[in-house]
């Protein structure tokens, strides 16, 4: 299907006002509400957050721990996910 | 003599009869006489003759014909004998390759049960360990407090300060 270049343009165009706006949000998933404390330390700890407009969630499946989006990236830190690295290692040694 | 009872013209007529007899039969008679006493000699030399040949030939075609069945008889047996020995030995072919195959059979089927004990093995494993971490996750899930949750997280950004950044 041949694309005419205008709409790829506009495509393109929107697609990188769109990863823009995500560069500048930070999302932080946690099992619990993080004090405004918390919040600094975690932006002290990864200075590519910093300036930038930080939105919690709150996810009680993570158990512990926290997650943090930003932009295409993700960083996750939560106890749900070293659970499971932990099941994937016993499943390979065993 | 007359006094004996012998007549002597009778005697004497005897004795000529006789003579001419004599001398016709030697005359005219002993010659063909006697050629046809040979002849009935030969003719007997030659029937006995012919009738020990006959029986000669009758031995020898007796003989040959005693060789002949012998021969017949041993030649059926070595063909008997050869088609035993044959088929014993086809029997014991046909069993090894059996026992062979019946071999191969259950080497593949001792080697398919392996790998399906494996694959159960391996499947029950993993469920057990998904069925172990579901509960682990939700016993913590009731367990954890949130200052329980707060220490953790905040080990957790600890450690991760030292080794990563973002993904």
């Amino acid at each position: 299907m041949k694309i005419k270049p205008r709409l790829k343009e506009d495509l393109k165009k929107y697609l990188r006002q769109k990863q823009e706006e995500e560069e500048k949000k930070v999302t932080i998933t946690a099992p619990y509400r993080l004090s405004s404390e918390e919040v600094k330390n975690i932006i002290n700890l990864f200075p590519e957050l910093k300036g930038k407009r930080v939105t919690q969630v709150l996810d009680s499946s993570l158990l512990a721990g926290l997650t943090i989006r930003h932009g295409s990236k993700v960083k996750d830190l939560s106890l749900k996910n070293h659970l499971m690295s932990l099941e994937n290692r016993i499943n390979e040694l065993a | 003599m007359e006094g004996l009872g012998i007549d002597t013209k009778l005697l004497i007529a005897q004795a000529i009869n006789f003579a001419l007899f004599f001398f016709v039969f030697r005359k005219f008679l002993a010659k063909p006489f006697m050629k046809f006493l040979d002849e009935e000699k030969a003719g007997q030399l030659e029937q006995e003759k012919a009738f020990s040949k006959a029986k000669k030939l009758e031995e020898e075609s007796s003989k040959k014909e005693e060789a002949i069945l012998t021969k017949g008889k041993k030649d059926a047996q070595e063909i008997i004998t050869d088609a035993k020995e044959s088929a014993e030995k086809l029997k014991e072919e046909i069993l090894a390759q059996a026992r062979t195959e019946a071999e191969e059979i259950k080497k593949k089927a001792k080697k398919q049960l392996d790998i399906e004990k494996e694959e159960v093995y391996a499947d029950a494993k993993d469920k057990v360990t998904k069925l172990s971490f579901i509960i682990v996750q939700d016993a913590l899930k009731d367990v954890l407090s949130d200052d329980l949750k707060k220490k953790i997280t905040e080990r957790i950004l600890k450690n991760s300060s030292r080794r990563s950044s973002i993904s």
